[in-house]
């Protein structure tokens, strides 16, 4: 009984997560009356296979929010209606009417994104700023993946209005399309466009997509449990949580298996995602490509989150005036597209979380990136003068010299942007979870602890002695990032070889994975050990 | 593939792995290795809660008047982990708790009655109270939050004691060790000995001093420079313990000591203006320094003297003069001694936990003779917990160790205040842990889980 009501009864403290079983026999349950409705591909077919996987996300949702549903129901009315309403207004000449209509979406939309996320961080900026002590008598909680499906509806009520997408006529079909459950809580944030025509056409999977879907996974499963959660919590944790009982090293080495840890974390749980979708026949945009191969900030936030990189481009970037215009005003491109792409990462923080050090987090990812654009233009004139100058010798040997300095500098920009993105994290990791006052001072003081321990409380005669202890989270950090900064062509190949091999191999593996993983799902936690004293 | 054959495939995946589980047993051992296999039963059936004491059941917010503290895993030196070895199936043993008795009633307040009688005569003499414990009180944590209290309420000043190299941050104070205008971080500067932690650490003889470390300088090997400079400052963040007015620092006879044109007495203090928050120290010559001590003439003096990695038996291992010295010429009204927490991982029967007893008695008792004026408190570990599998529960010998503390203390008449039941008892680490009061390592408090503790603690002490 306990395993039933732990499936299909609402409990807070008990959601419904990709890693755990429940999740898996949920699906086997879906899947079976997918099954059921997929027997024949009819038209009518389809139409009860969206019906079928709505009611199963909304569940889904409920069991992860329970009366937050409202919200997801609301805001799935409001926004299909007024997208109408947006429509009508365009065809009929009215642009006015449809601005307003889709301001009035948008400002439904974020009045529940600021209600449930902002509030607090709102209450504590209006107080500082005029010295008042107002406080949220009532405890707001935040409703899971509100954020993602806010910005979903809104891509879709300005894609109307901007006439890149039809309005969806039937309401269960655009339930669907805002609720689909894989992506529903943690992304990616797919827009209608890319989404909506998969709904009308019939399933279809090859068996080569089948083991693709198999795949992801377990490629997302492995991520989270063993490069994310282990390293959390025999490491990382620990030492965000007293940086001060910890050597400079062990700071250092901490800091830089957070990046790990929050990528495999994220992306791990974007491939489940998109391995779920698929078996069930949707397609899922890539969210994450290799981000710490970037050689600089900006390429970095195209590898990273993609979809929300998007659609901050296009909803945030654009509409602020791209690279033309600064507020509404025509100014030098270089200038406009710098400021607006730092406004945009300034938002782009504040979207992760309501407190400042996510916005200083943003801020300072905005920085790099116009410090990088403005080292690029540099170097590119100082190069162009330089060859306009003087003829410089060419030869094949020159060209192979060229190539070989080019790899290293691709090395070292690789290497620099993924120290840059990991020390602003110090600002992300600090704070999160936390009341916007709580985090700020505790982002604060935690960051300056790790970068006093960085810098000075450096015991090199330590090291031998805590990569031997912690030998575990070291090996699997260097395996995780190894495997991260494999070659793209490399990993497709293993990736196809993966998806051809035979359902029961396939199967066989799946049973291996999930015996491994429970290993470290299980595994001791880590002797706490002193190397300095 | 047709969607029924998926659903098939993901039938046949779940039926493999239930009859993996169903044939492999909890734990097997692959080459050495421990293989846990989840089972059906655990599968099937949903733990509702935690298992927790009765005295439990109060949410983290409404624990009363105790704090929290525990040891981390005591490895006095740097030893590699104990490889697993092949080994027959075997169950954590169940521990019937200890049977209560009478002495585990006994509020033992009452054996700090002289503590608390120098407390009424704060106002014109000084109270010392010199708080040991392992890494939960590093940083002046715990410690801070008493200090405050008892200088809000008796007065007094000053930060206490802190050594000459200061390898970890303190809360309270800022220290900065300089050579030649270099400062000297970890590894460099004077010599440090300690008597806990790794053997290496060591010095020949037992002079350690009353902080159980000492630096060994030499100014005269270093060229170009005749002096160490040591500037200590009190931070904002210890308020009520900011100001102090005398420095007293610990040292053989070899060493001078200076503050400006003045020098600090060997067996004494050098009076300071009432609103001193820094001060710059010079320090030359051959010999040992035990500590700097920055206090007032009057009320409160409370030391932190974190030990990390230790289990509290050391004391036997610092000289008996030494400590009576000290804790003559300071007023020691009180010693706190906070330990245990590093014993709990490698405690597995009640045995093991009646020799660390032992060992505790006989520094309890080398304590008492040197500090016969001082009453004593011990602080036994808080829960801990360890994981079984995917559950994480209290280590099964804390309970035991805890009521054993508590009977210690009724026998040698020291007070014992119990951080394993300031926490809610078994469960009450991870409660600490979901509340944001203890780090993810469940054996340390954050800063906020340190407050608290030291908060109860400090209402504990105050018999509030």
């Amino acid at each position: 009984m306990g395993f039933l009501r732990h499936i299909f009864a609402f409990d807070s403290h008990s959601p419904l997560l990709f890693t755990q079983l429940y999740f898996w026999v949920f699906l086997a349950i879906v899947y079976g009356g997918f099954a059921l409705i997929m027997m024949r591909q009819t038209r009518r077919r389809l139409h009860l296979r969206n019906v079928y996987l709505m009611l199963v996300s909304w569940f889904f949702y409920y069991k992860t929010s329970g009366i937050f549903l409202f919200i997801l129901a609301t805001l799935t009315l409001s926004n299909w209606l007024l997208a109408f309403a947006v429509r009508r207004a365009r065809d009929r000449q009215a642009d006015m009417r449809a601005r307003m209509w889709m301001t009035l979406s948008i400002l439904i939309n974020l009045g529940f994104l600021f209600y449930y996320k902002y509030a607090y961080f709102g209450v504590d900026v209006f107080n500082s700023v005029f010295g008042t002590h107002y406080s949220i008598v009532d405890k707001i909680i935040l409703p899971v993946g509100i954020s993602f499906y806010v910005f979903q509806v809104t891509s879709y009520i300005v894609d109307v209005y901007r006439r890149t997408v039809q309005p969806v006529r039937n309401i269960l079909d655009f339930g669907f399309y805002v609720s689909f459950f894989p992506q529903l809580v943690a992304g990616p944030i797919v827009r209608a466009s890319e989404f909506i025509p998969q709904l009308y056409k019939p399933f279809s999977l090859s068996h080569r997509m089948f083991g693709l879907a198999v795949f992801w996974i377990l490629n997302g499963l492995t991520k989270k449990v063993l490069l994310s959660d282990y390293l959390a919590v025999n490491l990382i944790d620990r030492v965000f949580d007293n940086p001060l009982l910890f050597t400079g090293f062990e700071n250092l080495f901490a800091l830089f298996a957070y990046s790990l840890q929050v990528y495999a974390d994220f992306s791990g749980y974007t491939d489940i995602a998109t391995g779920v979708a698929l078996l069930l026949g949707f397609y899922l945009p890539q969210n994450f490509d290799s981000p710490y191969k970037s050689r600089n900030p900006q390429e970095f936030w195209r590898r990273w989150h993609q979809s929300l990189s998007r659609w901050l481009k296009s909803y945030v970037y654009i509409p602020l005036g791209g690279n033309r215009t600064l507020l509404g005003r025509k100014v030098n491109k270089l200038w406009a597209s710098n400021v607006n792409s730092f406004l945009t990462m300034l938002i782009g923080g504040l979207w992760h979380g309501a407190s400042w050090n996510f916005v200083i987090w943003g801020g300072l990812n905005g920085i790099g990136m116009i410090v990088a654009k403005c080292w690029k233009a540099l170097k590119d004139a100082v190069w162009g003068a330089v060859t306009r100058r003087w003829t410089l010798p060419s030869g094949p040997r020159i060209q192979a010299l060229k190539i070989h300095l080019l790899r290293v500098d691709n090395l070292i920009c690789i290497l620099l942007t993924f120290t840059f993105i990991t020390f602003t994290r110090l600002f992300f990791r600090s704070g999160s979870n936390l009341d916007p006052a709580t985090a700020n001072r505790v982002a604060w003081e935690t960051a300056v602890m790790m970068m006093q321990q960085i810098s000075g409380a450096w015991d090199s005669a330590i090291i031998p002695s805590f990569l031997w202890q912690y030998r575990s989270v070291v090996l699997l950090f260097i395996i995780g990032m190894s495997i991260h900064w494999l070659p793209t062509h490399f990993k497709r190949w293993y990736r196809l070889n993966f998806a051809l091999l035979p359902w029961w191999v396939i199967m066989l593996i799946v049973v291996a994975v999930v015996m491994i993983v429970y290993q470290f799902v299980t595994a001791d936690l880590q002797p706490f050990i002193y190397f300095q004293f | 593939m047709k969607p029924i054959r998926i659903f098939l495939f993901i039938l046949l995946t779940l039926a493999v792995l239930a009859v993996v589980c169903w044939l492999l047993p909890t734990k097997s051992y692959i080459a050495g290795n421990e293989l846990r296999s989840p089972q059906l039963r655990e599968v099937l059936e949903i733990e509702d809660a935690l298992p927790t004491d009765t005295v439990a059941a109060e949410s983290v917010d409404t624990i009363a008047a105790e704090p929290v503290l525990r040891d981390t895993i005591v490895r006095d030196t740097v030893v590699a982990k104990p490889k697993p070895q092949p080994r027959p199936k075997r169950v954590v043993p169940v521990v019937e708790e200890e049977e209560d008795t009478a002495a585990d009633t006994i509020d033992t307040h009452i054996y700090l009655t002289r503590f608390y009688a120098a407390l009424q005569g704060a106002d014109t003499a000084v109270v010392r109270v010199v708080h040991y414990g392992d890494s939960q009180v590093e940083g002046d944590r715990i410690t801070m939050m008493v200090r405050r209290a008892l200088q809000g309420r008796y007065g007094g000043g000053g930060a206490g004691l802190v050594p000459l190299h200061q390898t970890i941050h303190m809360r309270t104070v800022t220290h900065t060790l300089t050579m030649n205008g270099a400062t000297q971080s970890a590894g460099q500067g004077p010599k440090r000995y300690l008597v806990y932690g790794p053997k290496s650490n060591r010095r020949e003889g037992n002079l350690y001093g009353p902080m159980g470390q000492v630096a060994v300088m030499n100014t005269a090997l270093v060229k170009g420079s005749d002096s160490l400079t040591l500037h200590l400052s009190t931070t904002k963040e210890s308020i009520g313990e900011r100001y102090y007015n005398r420095l007293r620092v610990l040292r053989s006879a070899g060493v001078q000591a200076k503050v400006g044109q003045h020098q600090v007495p060997l067996n004494g203090t050098l009076t300071l203006p009432d609103s001193t928050s820094k001060v710059t120290l010079q320090l030359c010559g051959q010999g040992d320094v035990y500590g700097i001590s920055m206090e007032s003439d009057k009320g409160v003096v409370v030391d932190n003297i974190p030990m990390r990695g230790c289990a509290g038996t050391i004391f036997t291992g610092i000289a008996a003069e030494q400590l009576q010295t000290f804790f003559d010429a300071t007023q020691t009204r009180l010693i706190i001694l906070q330990y245990g927490g590093n014993v709990v991982p490698y405690t597995k029967t009640k045995m093991d936990v009646r020799k660390y007893i032992e060992r505790i008695r006989r520094q309890v008792q080398y304590l008492k003779r040197c500090a016969p004026e001082a009453d004593i408190l011990f602080i036994g570990p808080s829960d801990m917990v360890q994981r079984d599998g995917g559950n994480i529960q209290t280590y099964p010998m804390v309970p035991v160790m805890d009521t054993m503390l508590q009977r210690l203390a009724v026998d040698e008449q020291i007070g014992y205040y119990s951080l394993f039941r300031a926490m809610g008892g078994r469960g009450g680490m991870q409660r600490w842990r979901e509340a944001g009061l203890a780090g993810s390592d469940y054996i340390h408090f954050t800063r906020r889980g340190a407050d608290k503790a030291g908060e109860q603690l400090a209402k504990w002490l105050m018999n509030e």
